[in-house]
């Protein structure tokens, strides 16, 4: 079909086919027949996992379905939402296409709304990736009418993107152009992991006899018009049509209201950001300090700054934080007479070492000016030893506080955790080292995005030196067999010969 | 003897050579700069002009051939060579998340400037280059002239005995372009040795006291404006004349 230049649909193709470049990106030096190999076989894999889900799914009683499908609708809402801010935020700030577009001809409501009816296709089909697998295996395992939940999600990303749309435009009029990208990222953070917390939160706490049940049995009744709107997504999903065309109704109405009545808002600010380099919006004034001595500190204290600098580290330690700390409740509470180490120590190890790995990525890795290091009069050992120093100075300090109160009750342990948690933060820098995959520096987002094998990696060192941690606490042997596994691990990743030299 | 007054030429290479997959970029290069000399390379585009730089900066190794900077050998000695020179790229390297003068700390710092000093420097560098006022914005949001701005200042704070630059005008509006040119010519004249490659036939007729024309890798003519336009027996040509004539005279690759 042979599109206008310039007509909304041509603006929302134009957009989709960015996306889908920036997706083949994971996929460069590859065959088209091996990239369309590798995502059958990820379709073929996703639905083996969604398989006995399903089942499992299927045994359950009516009312457990009915909250079980509670949460995963809402889960998906706010994941949908935490991604439509992260986009429309990325929209705001990021230089290039959309200021092409801006200055051309083309109408800007209409580039505003093809972006926004991409950016709803995008967290669709990202959603969906893991949703519809589930969805067919449901439809497969209970029924045909599962299918419904594919419209769904549609539904969803629609009234995802209005809220993410709107949750950044009062953002950028509530905090200005400064600050509103940090505070959008660490939003998206916080919503994404809502669910998963409430969650944690109900497993934990929701017995009879525990505070939280009793808070969820004394919240008031909703009036029975207000009950049904808010089932009708759950309808909606399990195939009732009209439930499903009023959640559709919804999401497109609150999705064009949006974009059509918030969108010169959102315009002006793009605009305004793009102004800044104009000198029309002038920084703070700050108190002249003398400049200080040395190559080496010059080096430490430009990282420092860096990291100091990036919302987007902030927002990823909080998130590993947010998710981490129920599994630790968990390990805890499970134990009689735990150790308080057993709450502290695996955290402190899984959040260290995943930042170990992030810092590393980002200051060795995602260096922005690499050639202008090399044409420095200090050699690369000396410029790769105090990006180390960078990178361990604040582990360190993040790692004080909990080693003090835990050394203040249980010394032992608190030596253990600190020697793990070194091990830990080592192993994960090490990967990243080891494995090095620059990020351009012009790309924003290449620079936030790490190699996802690499993440992964890391995972698995950091949940063996956590294991091996939580053994040794509990004076059980096989925290041996997880530290041998730790090492076994960083050691098979250690490069190839040829490579160190 | 000190670098500042050692009667070894500010650039010497001889028989330099570098391939990219068994294409030769730079052929048995052959060039020497004075102190206190203004020095145009000019080339088409892939002529070797930014390959050149990039070896005299030690961004890249020869495949053959000696580089010596003030007499310190730059292939054997690179930390020496680097700390009197400084190289500017044509897409300027800054920081985004550091404001100008926290870039120009850290630069001095890592070429070991006393502090006081290069705090001096910067602002007499920031002024002259209008820079001040935005001393405490970050990079982040500079258009790309005033980003060239800062890396040049980022380039001239320690003062370096042999400037490398690339393109260093490309991005900057006239007004700057002609401070950044003024900038350059003092310090040619206070005995610090230039070499910049350029598109703007304009500036190196105008600044350069010598001009080389690489083509294919290879130099095909090095002089003064006049021994250039005496080679190619046409008194009074633009140098954009003498450019064509040479370049298409020259060996294609």
């Amino acid at each position: 079909m042979t599109l206008r230049p310039g007509s909304f649909l041509w603006l929302v193709r134009h957009d989709l086919v960015l996306s889908s470049r920036k997706f083949s990106q994971h996929f460069v030096g590859r065959s088209r027949m091996m990239v369309w190999t590798i995502i059958a076989f990820g379709l073929v894999f996703m639905h083996g996992l969604c398989r006995p889900t399903a089942d499992l799914f299927a045994r359950q009683d009516a009312q457990t379905q009915a909250s079980t499908l509670a949460g995963a609708v809402l889960f998906m809402f706010l994941w949908q939402v935490s991604q439509a801010i992260t986009r429309f935020t990325r929209l705001l700030y990021s230089r290039g296409d959309l200021d092409l577009l801006l200055a051309s001809p083309v109408s800007r409501r209409a580039v505003l709304g093809a972006h926004a009816v991409a950016t709803a296709v995008e967290i669709t089909l990202v959603v969906g990736g893991f949703v519809f697998p589930m969805a067919d295996m449901l439809a497969w395992r209970m029924g045909a009418y599962w299918l419904a939940v594919y419209p769904a999600v549609v539904a969803s990303a629609l009234l995802a993107s209005a809220s993410g749309f709107a949750l950044t435009v009062g953002l950028f009029n509530l905090l200005g152009p400064r600050h509103t990208r940090a505070a959008a990222q660490v939003a998206a953070t916080l919503i994404a992991a809502a669910m998963i917390l409430g969650g944690q939160f109900v497993y934990l706490f929701g017995s009879p006899a525990r505070p939280a049940d009793a808070l969820l049995n004394t919240r008031p009744t909703a009036p029975a018009f207000m009950d049904w709107l808010i089932q009708t997504p759950m309808r909606g999903v399990t195939g009732d049509l009209v439930s499903l065309i009023l959640w559709m109704a919804l999401g497109g109405l609150a999705f064009a209201w949006t974009v059509l009545r918030l969108g010169p808002g959102f315009l002006q600010g793009a605009i305004l950001v793009r102004g800044l380099g104009d000198g029309q919006l002038r920084a703070r004034e700050k108190a002249q300090k003398p400049f200080r001595p040395g190559a080496s500190a010059a080096l430490r204290r430009k990282e420092l700054q860096l990291l100091a600098r990036d919302p987007w580290l902030f927002s990823r330690g909080l998130l590993q934080l947010l998710y981490l700390a129920p599994v630790c409740i968990v390990i805890w509470i499970s134990k009689e007479e735990a150790s308080l180490a057993l709450l502290v120590a695996p955290l402190v190890i899984m959040v260290l070492s995943h930042l170990a790995g992030i810092l590393a990525w980002l200051t060795i890795l995602s260096e922005d000016a690499p050639d202008f290091i090399t044409t420095a009069p200090v050699t690369s050992r000396e410029v790769l030893r105090h990006k180390l120093e960078a990178i361990f100075l604040p582990l360190g300090l993040i790692l004080l506080a909990p080693t003090l109160g835990l050394a203040w009750a249980e010394p032992l342990n608190a030596l253990l955790m600190v020697l793990f948690a070194i091990a830990a933060c080592a192993s994960a820098a090490l990967i990243n080292i080891w494995h090095p995959a620059p990020a351009r520096a012009e790309s924003a987002t290449s620079r936030h995005n790490p190699p996802k094998i690499v993440g992964l990696k890391e995972n698995v060192v950091a949940v063996c030196w956590a294991v091996a941690c939580v053994g040794a606490v509990g004076r059980e042997k096989y925290w041996i067999y997880a530290t041998l596994a730790g090492l076994l691990f960083v050691w098979v990743n250690r490069p190839p010969r040829r490579a160190r030299a | 003897m000190s670098v500042a007054s050692s009667p070894a030429p500010a650039l010497s290479i001889r028989g330099l050579c570098k391939s990219f997959d068994g294409k030769p970029a730079v052929e048995q290069l052959d060039l020497t700069i004075q102190p206190g000399e203004f020095y145009a390379l000019l080339g088409p585009n892939g002529a070797g002009k930014t390959t050149t730089i990039r070896m005299a900066a030690g961004l890249l190794l020869p495949d053959s051939g000696s580089i010596e900077i003030y007499g310190v050998d730059a292939l054997h000695d690179p930390i020496a060579a680097r700390r009197i020179t400084a190289w500017l790229p044509d897409e300027p390297a800054l920081y985004d998340k550091l404001d100008p003068l926290e870039y120009l700390e850290f630069v001095a710092g890592l070429w070991g400037v006393d502090p006081a000093v290069a705090m001096s420097r910067a602002r007499d560098l920031m002024e002259v280059l209008e820079l001040w006022p935005h001393r405490h914005t970050r990079c982040e949001g500079f258009s790309r002239g005033m980003k060239q701005k800062v890396a040049l200042a980022g380039a001239l704070i320690h003062d370096p005995m042999l400037l490398l630059l690339d393109e260093p005008l490309t991005g900057l509006d006239a007004a700057i372009a002609r401070q950044v040119k003024d900038l350059l010519t003092l310090r040619a004249r206070a005995g610090r040795a230039i070499i910049l490659t350029t598109h703007i036939l304009e500036v190196a007729e105008r600044l350069a006291d010598r001009i080389g024309i690489i083509s294919a890798g290879r130099l095909c003519a090095q002089g003064t404006l006049e021994e250039l336009r005496a080679r190619t027996g046409r008194a009074g040509d633009t140098l954009e004349d003498v450019f064509l004539d040479i370049t298409s005279r020259a060996p294609a690759p």
